[in-house]
Order: C-alpha cells, then sequence, then structure tokens
C-alpha cells in the first residue's frame, strides 16, 4: 500500500501509516468513491435525467473529493493516529488526506468509465465512447 | 394490397384532403394500405389545391423515410403510418378550354341542321354561362360543370387509374353539393363508375367496386356585396337552394349507384372572402372539413371484410356526423370519447416535441437516445428533422390556427393556441411557407389540451416536468433490440411509444 501511496512520506509514524493508516485511507477513498459514482450512475443515471451533464457529474466528483479529504483527514487524526484536536495534528495527515483528495478525483474520473456502461441516462458522461 | 381512389374535387375537395393528411399524421388507424388521391380541379391555380398538394409532398417524405420497405402490418398507430401517394390531378385545366362557348364550339351549332341542338343548348345555358371563363372552375354552375367535367374520363391520369384497379379496391369522392365543380363532378364520376357499358379497363371490378361518398352541405358564406358589385361571381345566398335541388337529384338518381353516402355541414356557418377561384382562394380550414376527412376513416371500416358490392350486407348506407355537445367553440370535450381522442393529444404532444425540443436534444451530442440510436452529427440538419420539422411548424400549428379561426362561428379548439406567437403572420401569410414561432415552458406543458390538464405530481423541493428525452432515453435501448430497418424507422418508434407513455401517464382520457 505504500507503493500506491508513493506521493506520501512520513518520517516518524511509518509504522501506524503501515499498519492501518494506508488501509483506512484507502477504503475511505473507494469506499466514497464508489458509493458516488454508484448514486450517479446507478441509482440517480437510471431514473432520472436531471444530473446528465458534464457539470453535474463534475460537482458529484468535487462533492466526493471534498468528503474522502474531510473523512480522512478526521479518521486518521482521531481515531488511528488519536490526536485530541485539530490543532495537534502532524502535517503528514493533512497532506496524506490531501493525497487522498487527488486519488479521489482521479479514481472518480477513471471509475467514471466503467460504471457509466451501467446507466441509462448518464451514459455517456463524462467522455462520449 | 388493399387501395382507396380518393377523388376529391373542387376547393372543398382539396381541403378535405388537407386536413385528411392531417389527421393520418397522427396515426388514427386507416383500414387500407394505400390511399391514392385524385384531385379533380379546372382551378389548377388554387390555392387551397397548392396548400394540399404541398402538405401531403411532405407527408409523403416524411412516410416514405420512415416507411419505405416495411410491411403494412407493422408499426400500426404509428404517426405518418398510412402511405397517401401525391395526389394525381386530372388534366382538366380550364385555360385550355377558354370559355364554354369556345369549349363546346358553340359558332359551329350555326350550321345547317344543328339548330335544334343549339336551340336546346340555348334552353340549358344562359348567356352568362356560355361566356363564363372556366380557368377558375365553374363558380357555383354545376350545370356548366357537368360538361367540362366529362372530359376528366379521357384524362391520362384516369386512365392510369383504370389500369391500376384491383379487386379490393375502393373509391371515395370528396365533393361539396352547394358549389360548381363539386356538384358536378360527383353524380358524374358516379355514372361513370358504374356505367356497365364504359370501355374503360377494370370496367367490371370498377363497376363492382365499393363506392362511398361525402357530400359536403353548406358550411360558409361568402361576403355578398362582391357578387352584388360583380367582383365575384359567387353568390352564396343560394346555396340553400343549390343544395335542395341536389339533394333531389341524388335521391332519385345516385342512392342507387353508391354504397356509403355520408352527409356533413353546419348550420353555423363561416364567413369567408369572395374569390373567383385562383391563388387568392386560400380558405382557412374548417372543422366539417375534418369530420368530411373523418368519413373517409369511417368509410374504411365499413363491412371491412367486403370487397365487391354483392359482398356488401346492404346495397347503401347513409351517414351524417353529430356533436356529443353543441357548442360554438368545440374541444376535444366535445367530441366522441374514444380512441381518437388520445391519438389527436399524443400527435399534439408529438409536435410540441418537434418544433420546441427536439432540435436541442439532436444537437446534444452526450444526450444518452440520440447516442443509443447512433444519430450521426448534423442529424438535424439532415432531409428528415427538417420534414419532420417543416410538417409541424409550416403546415401543422397553421392548420390548428384555421380551425380556430374568428371566421368560423363554429371554432374547433383543442389546444391552447397561445403557444404560437406570430400568430398574426401566419395569419396574413398567403404563401402559407412562413413557419410558427412556437414557445413552450415546463409549465404550459401541463395545459396544452383546452380543458383537460395533464397530471401533475412534484413536491416543495422537486417540481414535476414532462421529460421527453428522459422517457426516450429509457425506452432507447429496447428500441436498439427491435433491430429496425433504420435510423428514421428507429427514432420515429421512440418518439411513438415514448409519447404514448407520457400520454397515458399524464392523461386520464
Amino acid at each position: 500500500m505504500e507503493n500506491f501511496y508513493f506521493l506520501f512520506e512520513s518520517a516518524e509514524n511509518w509504522e501506524t501509516w503501515n499498519e492501518k493508516g494506508f488501509l483506512i485511507g484507502m477504503l475511505i477513498l473507494f469506499g466514497f468513491t464508489f458509493l458516488f459514482l454508484t448514486l450517479y450512475y446507478i441509482i440517480f443515471g437510471r431514473k432520472t435525467d436531471r444530473y446528465a451533464s458534464v457539470g453535474k457529474w463534475f460537482l458529484f466528483g468535487v462533492i466526493n473529493l471534498l468528503l474522502v479529504f474531510i473523512v480522512t483527514l478526521l479518521v486518521e487524526g482521531f481515531s488511528v493516529f488519536a490526536y485530541d484536536g485539530f490543532d495537534n495534528f502532524e502535517f503528514e495527515i493533512w497532506s496524506f488526506s490531501l493525497i487522498n483528495m487527488l486519488y479521489a478525483f482521479v479514481f472518480y474520473f477513471l471509475f467514471s468509465l466503467v460504471f457509466k456502461r451501467f446507466s441509462i441516462h448518464s451514459k455517456f458522461y463524462p467522455v462520449k465512447f | 394490397m388493399s387501395k382507396l381512389y380518393l377523388f376529391v374535387i373542387g376547393g372543398t375537395g382539396s381541403r378535405v384532403l388537407s386536413s385528411l393528411a392531417m389527421l393520418l399524421s397522427t396515426g388514427v388507424r386507416a383500414n387500407v394500405d394505400k390511399i391514392i388521391p385524385m384531385i379533380i380541379d379546372t382551378d389548377i391555380n388554387n390555392g387551397d389545391v397548392e396548400k394540399c398538394r404541398n402538405i401531403i409532398k411532405t407527408y409523403d417524405r416524411i412516410h416514405e423515410s420512415i416507411y419505405n420497405g416495411v410491411d403494412a402490418k407493422e408499426d400500426k398507430g404509428y404517426f405518418f403510418r398510412t402511405k397517401i401517394y401525391p395526389p394525381k390531378e386530372l388534366n382538366i385545366s380550364g385555360t385550355d378550354y377558354g370559355t364554354l362557348k369556345e369549349m363546346v364550339d358553340y359558332d359551329s351549332l350555326n350550321a345547317k341542321g344543328h339548330e335544334k341542338t343549339k336551340s336546346f343548348f340555348d334552353l340549358l345555358y344562359n348567356n352568362e354561362n356560355k361566356d363564363m371563363q372556366l380557368e377558375k372552375g365553374f363558380l357555383g354552375n354545376p350545370n356548366v360543370g357537368s360538361i367540362v367535367l366529362k372530359n376528366v374520363v379521357e384524362s391520362k391520369q384516369f386512365k392510369e387509374f383504370t389500369q391500376d384497379f384491383n379487386e379490393d379496391d375502393r373509391i371515395f369522392v370528396v365533393s361539396s353539393i352547394f358549389g360548381g365543380t363539386g356538384a358536378a363532378g360527383f353524380p358524374l364520376l358516379l355514372n361513370v363508375f358504374r356505367n356497365e357499358e364504359s370501355s374503360m379497363n377494370n370496367r367490371n371490378y370498377i363497376n363492382n367496386a365499393i363506392i362511398g361518398g361525402v357530400s359536403v352541405l353548406p358550411y360558409f358564406q361568402v361576403d355578398v356585396d362582391k357578387f352584388n358589385t360583380g367582383e365575384s361571381a359567387i353568390n352564396s345566398s343560394t346555396f340553400i337552394t343549390k343544395t335542395k335541388a341536389a339533394l333531389s337529384y341524388y335521391n332519385k338518381n345516385l342512392k342507387q349507384l353508391i354504397n356509403a353516402m355520408f352527409y356533413v355541414g353546419d348550420t353555423k356557418s363561416s364567413n369567408y372572402e369572395n374569390f373567383d377561384g385562383g391563388i387568392e382562394q386560400k380558405n382557412p380550414s374548417n372543422f366539417i372539413e375534418l369530420t368530411a376527412a373523418t368519413s373517409v376513416l369511417e368509410f374504411l371500416d365499413y363491412e371491412p371484410n367486403a370487397s365487391t358490392i354483392n359482398d356488401l350486407t346492404r346495397s347503401t348506407a347513409f351517414f351524417e356526423y353529430g356533436l356529443e355537445s353543441d357548442s360554438n367553440t368545440i374541444s376535444l370535450d366535445n367530441l366522441k370519447k374514444d380512441a381518437s381522442i388520445k391519438q389527436f393529444i399524443r400527435n399534439h404532444y408529438y409536435n410540441v416535441y418537434v418544433s420546441n425540443f427536439m432540435q436541442a436534444a439532436l444537437e446534444n451530442p452526450k444526450l444518452a437516445w440520440r447516442n443509443e440510436i447512433g444519430l450521426p452529427t448534423n442529424y438535424e440538419k439532415q432531409d428528415f428533422f427538417k420534414n419532420l420539422h417543416k410538417f409541424t411548424t409550416v403546415y401543422y400549428y397553421r392548420w390548428l390556427l384555421e380551425l380556430a379561426s374568428d371566421r368560423h362561428n363554429r371554432k374547433f379548439l383543442p389546444f391552447d393556441l397561445s403557444i404560437i406567437l406570430n400568430q398574426n403572420e401566419l395569419i396574413k401569410d398567403i404563401s402559407g411557407q412562413v413557419p410558427a414561432n412556437v414557445s413552450v415552458d415546463d409549465k404550459k406543458l401541463f395545459t396544452l389540451v383546452t380543458g383537460l390538464p395533464a397530471n401533475k405530481g412534484g413536491n416543495f423541493i422537486f417540481k414535476d416536468k414532462i421529460k421527453f428525452d428522459e422517457i426516450f432515453s429509457e425506452m432507447s435501448k429496447n428500441i436498439i433490440k427491435k433491430q429496425l430497418n433504420s435510423k428514421e424507422r428507429m427514432l420515429n418508434t421512440m418518439l411513438n411509444e415514448g409519447i404514448a407513455k407520457i400520454i397515458d401517464q399524464r392523461f386520464s382520457v
């Protein structure tokens, strides 16, 4: 998993990251991304064309990445590293959350190419093929 | 493959044919494979005839794009389903004849030995009749028409009709009873069809064919001042007298020649400008013409399994048309509650989609149904969509507008016409080629049918909308599975099924 998060570096807490930090981060990343893709393409995308536009697709992606960032930050900070306040958060938790957020959008885009096949109204978003 | 030969005579005949094309564009069921219109009018420049030609030409282009090579049993009830051939015009141009005098070579009757013929001719025709120019029809003089129209049977088109006539084919004649061309042409045609001594092709089939006709009784009057000042030869104050005389003649001489006879008319007359035919004669479409058009469909359902008069259970049947309730403004509520009401509503929503939403849909490269069907880019610029759009904006809305014209004392107003923004421009346009400018918003889609709002759901957060493209996209995959032979047919099937679904959901008629 450290290879997956190759952009991330930690000087002091590598063991904790390796033991559960990366795993939880990845679960949050894929959990939320799949949730949003399911919502966008399968739940809404089969029911209504209200969300069938690049703008709406992008909006779902942005909400996804923001949630991934916030949840990663909260879970890693308060649960994995058991800090008792935002003031005590290490810089690496912020940077890990930012990287997870970046990944969230990348995977949102990549998995969109798969999920869109299961949609009716949003089948040709974000790209038509 | 049965055919209907539809003889339409005079200006009224052409207007009935236009209404029939509009009716058939709704997909209303016609119990026949093909309709072959035969226009009989000496006034070849008549504005109503020209309008009729244009409507059917566009109708036929749309029909051919969708149903070319498709079995007649498939896609029943779909828009533009019944094949209407471009009208055959029986070549009896009045300009070729000049006056009645010239036509019969009156001067030659001065020769020795023709005195009795000349006297007899003078007895039947006064000087006005004899000097009447025939290029604009018979101007309410059926006695003149009965001589001139004899030439119809000599025309190339009539010979083609006799050659192509088959045993199962039927004949229907549309004419007015109170004018000149129609009143003269109808009895003449019946006598020709039933003449057992005729030398025409397929005489036996034609003699024994099931023949129907609609006679349009007076339903409009024209400006009398123009008749009084001599500007026009048409005098509508004689319409009733002429009608009585003609009905008496029909009763004595025609009822044994015809199998189904329809009468339509209205005491609440419309008021038209008085023109002696020509390009200026473009009377607005009238509800009576629409009822006359429905008689064609009724005739096709008249003992549908009978193919000759011998198969019929009775020799002659007579029909009239009545409204469920009398009203000066007729809406769908005044008509018989049958499947055609829903068909009308479907057709109207289809036209609204074509005129207001379809172009944007076709221009949207990521719209689901457009991509599923695989429509090429720039499809909105191709002929099929152009023809659909033209039929809707140039002909359909104008037809609705004319039916609700202030000239009618009984208007037909089935749909809200406030969506047509350039009504005045359309009314003034003589060319008939100005497209309607239609504006429909999401709210208006619920109130398009007069007196019958669409069912509406929604709540405080989400407003209910009629979403054509959403429904079309949902069904587009099933359309693909049907493996239809062309994009146009796929598109048409989707529009038909999608709009039917919307109307079934929204209207409990």
